[in-house]
């Protein structure tokens, strides 16, 4: 459902982020993709949406070629794709419902949305992810008054809400603490389990890659080095990974 | 002990701040400033200002007429010149405009009219339209879109990227990105900068009747021509407790948004 088929990702300013990527993920895996900073974590998981747009090769997600896809065609492609990122990104003046409510603008029409005209349905679906998440007491309240687990609770509450086939999470505990981190990362697991939601979860941290993935991608430089089950992350690997000062 | 600035700089700094004295006594011959006239000035002016000491009290009620004139065209000149802005703002910023060309046509716009100053827009629309309040207008309008639309469209640029990412990756319309990412972040500025601009307004509009485009400024002028200096006291009054009003008023409104 996901095939990377030799892809590269040149930036405007020469830097060569992706160096020849070949991945194919198949609906309902959980993924996590691991590296040190900079190795192009981020960027891979951003040509899934389109966000990034690749430079060779070919990238076919849901069965459409992505490189290829007109504005249009890639918006369609998007509001199945969830994502959610390190820093929240939820607009923050707005409620926590209307940022749950983003979820759907993929699906009705933009005159709707700007006079916040959004069908029954939608509301109640998105308090009903809100109750997913076990947040729907904070509907009403503003985005920044919530902390920092919660605001990626909404965030997950919002991509949710696009009813989607595939989440994208790039870092999305990297700002919490660790018993925030392990609710988030349960809230990911358990979507994944049980609505099938295929998920690339870009992590640092290898010991949480290690407890929640059944699949294990390490990526350094642009370039795969490492793609198998946890148990098979060895020392070895993690230094073919990291290099040979990370010790973990 | 270790020397703080290396003789390079000391030479530098020398010459340079001998180059700008010379400047300025160059400047001062060339505009005849003699300090003797200032000084020998001193007499007259205190006469001038014994005269603002007894302002003409009964002159209150044409002086109300043209001070609401004043706002109206300051409120008028404002709100229009807001609707303008808000909108062309983002075509101006390089987050949402459209494409680069209409990003680099809207600012190169917005550049030039910042450059033309109020008076002189006052003074061509008078030229057109004649004496009255509708010239005055025109040219509020222009001057506070080049205000507004500088400030608005910096605010869009410097709106935190990571909401527009997330919007505009469910699926989202350039125009749902920004009226889901991109507005709520500037609305509270967006309205403190109107504000602001009203109040610069209110005293703009004072100076645009200067040039005869109406309002409090005309009688402001023609008063002094007269060198009826009690009516001047007068207006000058009026005008100095109105614009305190108006911007307490206009802070206040501020301070309960942000």
């Amino acid at each position: 459902m996901i095939e990377f088929r030799n892809v590269v990702v040149v930036y405007p300013n020469g830097f060569k982020a992706l160096k020849g990527i070949n991945l194919h993920i198949s609906e309902g895996e959980f993924v996590a993709i691991i590296g040190p900073s900079g190795a192009g974590k981020s960027t891979l998981i951003r040509t899934i949406n389109g966000l990034v747009r690749i430079t060779e090769g070919d990238l076919i997600v849901e069965g459409k070629h992505v490189q290829k896809l007109k504005d249009n065609e890639l918006r369609l492609l998007r509001r199945k794709i969830g994502m959610i990122f390190q820093s929240f990104n939820l607009v923050k003046r707005m409620s926590v419902l209307r940022n749950v409510l983003v979820g759907r603008l993929g699906y009705v029409s933009t005159l709707k949305s700007l006079f916040n005209l959004f069908p029954k349905e939608d509301i109640e679906f998105a308090l009903s992810n809100l109750e997913k998440v076990g947040i729907r007491e904070k509907a009403y309240v503003r985005a920044d008054q919530l902390s920092g687990g919660q605001q990626q609770r909404v965030a997950i509450a919002r991509a949710l809400t696009q009813q989607p086939d595939i989440m994208l999470a790039d870092e999305p505990v990297a700002s919490l603490d660790p018993p925030t981190a392990k609710v988030v990362m349960d809230y990911l697991k358990k979507f994944n389990e049980e609505l099938k939601i295929t998920t690339l979860v870009n992590l640092h941290d290898v010991e949480l890659a290690r407890a929640y993935a059944r699949r294990i991608i390490g990526i350094r430089a642009g370039e795969i080095v490492f793609d198998g089950k946890p148990e098979e992350l060895t020392r070895d690997v993690l230094i073919r990974i990291y290099g040979k000062w990370q010790e973990s | 002990m270790a020397r703080v600035l290396t003789t390079k700089t000391k030479v530098k700094i020398i010459a340079i701040s001998s180059l700008l004295t010379i400047l300025l006594i160059i400047s001062g011959i060339l505009i005849e400033f003699n300090p003797i006239a200032f000084i020998k000035g001193i007499p007259r002016g205190i006469e001038f200002f014994a005269s603002f000491l007894k302002p003409d009290i009964t002159y209150f009620k044409p002086i109300l007429t043209k001070l609401i004139e004043t706002l109206q065209i300051a409120l008028v000149g404002t709100t229009i010149a807001a609707i303008i802005s808000v909108i062309y703002s983002f075509f101006a910023s390089h987050v949402t405009a459209p494409s680069r060309a209409i990003y680099f046509i809207a600012r190169t716009i917005m550049n030039v009219l910042r450059t033309i100053p109020d008076i002189v827009l006052a003074a061509v629309f008078v030229a057109i339209f004649g004496i009255g309040a509708l010239p005055g207008v025109l040219a509020l309008i222009f001057f506070s879109f080049g205000i507004m639309t500088k400030l608005m469209s910096e605010d869009i640029d410097a709106v935190d990227r990571g909401p527009l990412e997330a919007v505009k990756s469910v699926g989202a319309t350039r125009t749902q990105v920004i009226a889901f990412a991109v507005i709520p972040q500037v609305v509270p500025n967006f309205i403190s900068y109107i504000l602001y601009t009203f109040e610069v307004n209110v005293r703009v509009s004072i100076v645009l009747g200067l040039v005869g485009a109406g309002g409090i400024g005309q009688i402001l002028i023609e008063n002094i021509r007269l060198f009826q200096y009690d009516k001047v006291s007068m207006i000058i009054l009026v005008t100095f407790i109105a614009v305190i009003i108006i911007d307490g008023f206009s802070e206040y409104i501020r301070k309960k948004i942000l």
